[in-house]
């Protein structure tokens, strides 16, 4: 066993198999001791949905009604919604990116109509895209129906957060908790501080480094690419950057621009599989969520979209299922125990056993650290050890169908799994 | 006096079967010579069966199988092996299929090979009556065996036109070239990409196409036709046939049609799927002969693209054009010769990468283009410029435009071809497409732009589906005609100055037809 395998099992131990106990591991920070019982909950509403063409605001009503209602939340205010719109415009054939990988525009739509008539005074659409492109231009390219949104809220308002936007200055977003993983703060889109109420709208599928995205993961695409991208700018933002995060961000090769807050520790795992899930809780904790949907009614196997060797699409009216919760770590708990899995699993442990083609990974994490270790952290356990949410399903409010009759098995649909390397 | 007799010959050779313009052309190739070349290459097929049918494509039967087809052009196997029976046998067989032919209202042309003795491949050609030659091979080879040719073919009084296919960068405006054709097209499609490239996210499909070389040829050849010689795959199902021919002719040019050997001898043998394949092939000519007015129109330009044609090695320049072209930006070529105040006329920006040098006057064009309003995207020697570490390029104001000046004389294509969308903005491009990974256009329109014609080509192997097309203008009616089926009027869907047009499924090719 190399040394950096025996180091990944102790931390898996730490991370994985010490918060899945709800104990206290000798040698773990002070700040993963959270204990499950101090971490809040909230009721999450499952629905049975088998098409994007039903009524989809008939479906969410009654969900949002039984997790509280939201007019309470949203009535005269600012509403943000984060979409999970990942990559480009290519589908998984024959199926348009909304049905597969994308949350879906006519659910969309639906939030929306449901949004405003719950008395918002304003809806912004945010997802981070390619500069220059508009994102209700994404959109169309993705194969939604945009006249559809503007028809249900006719001032519906978009923005692309992947650099300063429409905003003057960015926004600067300190993690709540007290122990940041990775960053302590992080600078992003005007639109994530100008709302007062902030949805994830994610989807219920696999990822290739994290095991698994729903409305937590969702939030890694709030960060701008202008200042957490490849290119970004050394300095200060690159407000016409063009390359992903995986520098940055996946394997913290370098520092986002010197303008926003750098690393709390320089000296920490590179690997992306340690990283994006602490990023995504810090992000949660930056950013909280007062609204998580999990779009489960069509849906992906194998990976996040079409780009991830192995991954491919599920049929119309599967998973079939729809989630909302006001809690994101409890919405997702319930959403991968949904999936099939033991939302307090440990890294190493399916959804958080993954699998990259090591020829995928560009730039020179293996000369550096050597193989691939193959497992991401579970975070939704993080998110619980931040005090964000429980991932007790003992301590969550289940609403709707149970879960034990609405289970679809996730890990038996991609197969083989991993897929066969060249 | 030589040329003369040519331009008489062609006259003559036009008046009985339509001259080099209206030629649609077909490799069809066989005889004993088309053997010996194969075993000689080792490209024969080890089936009894297929060589049969090689060996005797030449039975008048196979002329048969044109009927009901827009083709009238036949590429024959032609010229010499060293072989006195061979060369004997293919040319009996040769000369009396070329006057079946002709009583059909056919032209043959002889495909031959630089290699060959001119002399005698041109005694042969006269004596075989053929009505040209296409010659094939190096082009310093090609470049001394033409006139030897043409030299004897004149002696014989015959009227046979002769013309290379050879290497695109290697074509010129020869005017004793009735034809220019080019060896080294690609096979339109995808690409297969690597693993690295697929793994991103955002990556699009990479497409091979010739659109992009076509346009370049047929803006300096004038009225002549060009012709694009690549071979799809062997196996290659209707929709490659039907891919090449609408790329070519999306262009402005004609692909060579080369059925495979398996697709002949289905043809001969009556087989339903290459009788079917055939029937789509030729529904693909028919379409592009009957809409062949279409070459007129004037391209559909927001972007000037400078060439200067005496570039030593126009290897990066080529792949600009070809990468801009892929960018889906609409752009009109300018020969560096013509570049003048008026041939920027209408345009938002021109991309003058090319001019490594601009003279004076060409660098008062720009700048005064710049002045009013316009974008140069110009290399290093438009002005000294400290340019940001980070960055490829500057952007410079000028009057009411700007200029772009770039780090290095020639910047990476695809850097530069992604630099040219940002710069003009997506929504400046006058025409967009949405939903189409795999779709190229090339967009024509009247000098009003009151008609607008966008022709969308699909290089998937499967139909792209609910395509939107974005035009810029106030258009009260779309319609779409494709090779397949009956012209049909589209949905507009008119706001803010402009319309969006809904495809719902693209095969391989269709054209849609705005009007104001």
């Amino acid at each position: 066993m190399s040394s950096r395998q025996r180091e990944m099992t102790r931390r898996q131990l730490l991370a994985g198999a010490g918060l899945a106990a709800g104990a206290i591991s000798l040698g773990r920070p002070e700040w993963l001791r959270a204990s499950p019982l101090s971490a809040p909950t909230a009721p999450v509403f499952i629905s049975r949905c088998k098409s994007y063409d039903e009524d989809l605001a008939a479906v969410l009503k009654p969900m949002f009604d039984q997790i509280g209602g939201i007019s309470g939340l949203v009535k005269g205010k600012t509403v943000a919604i984060k979409l999970n719109l990942t990559g480009g415009g290519r589908g998984f054939r024959p199926y348009p990116p909304g049905d597969t990988f994308w949350v879906n525009g006519k659910l969309t739509a639906a939030v929306c109509h449901l949004i405003k008539q719950a008395g918002a005074k304003r809806i912004r659409l945010l997802e981070s895209n390619t500069i220059g492109l508009k994102l209700e231009d994404k959109m169309l390219d993705g194969g939604w129906d945009v006249r559809l949104l503007t028809n249900a809220v006719p001032d519906l308002e978009f923005e692309n957060t992947n650099n300063l936007g429409e905003g003057k200055r960015y926004s600067r977003m300190k993690v709540g908790s007290a122990h940041p993983c990775i960053y302590p703060a992080f600078d992003l889109n005007h639109s994530y501080e100008d709302c007062d109420v902030f949805v994830s709208l994610g989807k219920m599928k696999h990822h290739e480094e994290c095991g698994i995205t729903l409305s937590m993961k969702n939030m890694f695409g709030i960060t701008p690419c202008s200042i957490y991208g490849d290119d970004a700018g050394v300095d200060e933002p690159n407000e016409a950057v063009r390359r992903g995060r995986a520098d940055v961000l996946h394997f913290g090769r370098r520092q986002p621009s010197r303008s926003a807050p750098q690393e709390v520790d320089f000296s920490s795992d590179r690997y992306e599989g340690h990283r994006v899930p602490r990023i995504v809780t810090d992000l949660v904790s930056a950013r909280p969520v007062d609204l998580a949907i999990v779009d489960g009614i069509q849906s992906c196997v194998g990976g996040e979209g079409p780009w991830v060797r192995g991954s491919k699409a599920l049929p119309p009216g599967e998973p079939g299922l729809l989630v909302v919760g006001r809690n994101p770590v409890c919405t997702d708990a319930v959403s991968a125990a949904l999936m099939g899995y033991n939302p307090r699993a440990e890294a190493g442990k399916p959804p958080f056993k993954v699998w990259k083609d090591p020829k995928a990974v560009r730039g020179d994490y293996q000369r550096e650290h050597g193989e691939l270790p193959q497992y991401g952290d579970n975070t939704i356990l993080l998110g619980e050890a931040a005090g964000i949410g429980t991932a007790d399903l003992s301590r969550i409010d289940v609403r709707g169908v149970p879960i034990k009759d609405a289970v679809y098995d996730f890990e038996s649909r991609r197969t083989p799994w991993p897929p066969e390397a060249d | 006096m030589p040329a003369l007799l040519v331009f008489m010959a062609i006259a003559v050779r036009a008046g009985l079967a339509g001259g080099p313009e209206t030629w649609v052309p077909v490799r069809w190739q066989g005889g004993p010579l088309e053997l010996q070349r194969r075993a000689e290459n080792k490209t024969l097929p080890p089936d009894p069966a297929m060589k049969e049918t090689i060996a005797n494509w030449y039975d008048p039967a196979t002329l048969d199988l044109l009927r009901d087809t827009p083709i009238n052009c036949l590429l024959v196997t032609w010229g010499t092996c060293g072989n006195a029976d061979t060369d004997a046998q293919q040319q009996n067989v040769v000369r009396s299929y070329a006057g079946q032919a002709h009583t059909r209202g056919l032209s043959v042309l002889g495909l031959v090979r630089s290699g060959d003795n001119p002399s005698s491949v041109a005694e042969r050609t006269a004596g075989a009556g053929l009505d040209g030659l296409v010659v094939e091979g190096d082009s310093a080879d090609v470049a001394r065996f033409i006139p030897e040719v043409r030299r004897v073919l004149l002696e014989k009084r015959s009227a046979a036109v002769v013309f290379p296919m050879i290497a695109a960068e290697k074509l010129y405006p020869n005017p004793d070239w009735p034809i220019l054709a080019v060896a080294d097209a690609v096979v339109p499609g995808i690409q297969e990409l690597s693993e690295e490239a697929e793994s991103a996210p955002s990556s699009e499909p990479w497409i091979e196409s010739n659109i992009w070389l076509v346009r370049s040829i047929v803006s300096w050849c004038g009225s002549r036709p060009v012709w694009l010689g690549e071979w799809v795959a062997a196996k290659a199902t209707a929709g490659d046939y039907e891919r090449a021919i609408a790329d070519a002719a999306a262009g402005g040019g004609q692909w060579i049609l080369a059925p495979g050997d398996d697709l002949r001898r289905g043809l001969l043998m009556k087989q339903p799927e290459a009788v079917a394949t055939w029937r789509r092939i030729a529904a693909g000519l028919r379409f592009q002969q009957e809409h062949a007015r279409w070459r007129g129109i004037a391209p559909f330009a927001v972007l000037g693209f400078i060439q200067d044609r005496s570039l030593k090695d126009r290897t990066v320049s080529d792949e600009n054009l070809n990468l801009t072209c892929r960018r889906r930006i609409p752009l009109r070529l300018i020969d560096r010769g013509e570049l003048t105040a008026s041939s920027l006329a209408g345009l938002t920006a021109v991309h003058a990468i090319d001019l490594v040098q601009p003279a004076e006057s060409e660098r008062t064009i720009l700048a005064d283009f710049a002045e009013s309003g316009g974008l140069v995207i110009a290399g290093p020697s438009w002005k000294q410029v400290e340019i940001p570490k980070n960055q490829d390029f500057a952007v410079l104001p000028a009057g009411k435009g700007r200029v772009a000046v770039y780090r290095e004389e020639w910047p990476d294509p695809a850097i530069l071809s992604q630099d040219l969308v940002d710069l003009l903005g997506r929504d400046n491009l006058g025409v967009r497409l949405f939903r189409g990974a795999s779709v190229l256009m090339n967009v024509s329109a009247d000098s009003a732009n009151n008609r607008v014609l966008v022709r969308l080509l699909n290089y998937a192997g499967e139909p792209a589906d609910s395509l939107v097309v974005r035009v810029a203008g106030g258009f009260r009616r779309a319609s779409m005609v494709t090779p397949e089926g009956a012209p049909r009027e589209l949905a507009l869907e008119k706001s803010a100055g402009r319309v969006e047009v809904n495809v719902p499924s693209l095969s391989v090719y269709g054209v849609i037809l705005l009007e104001k």
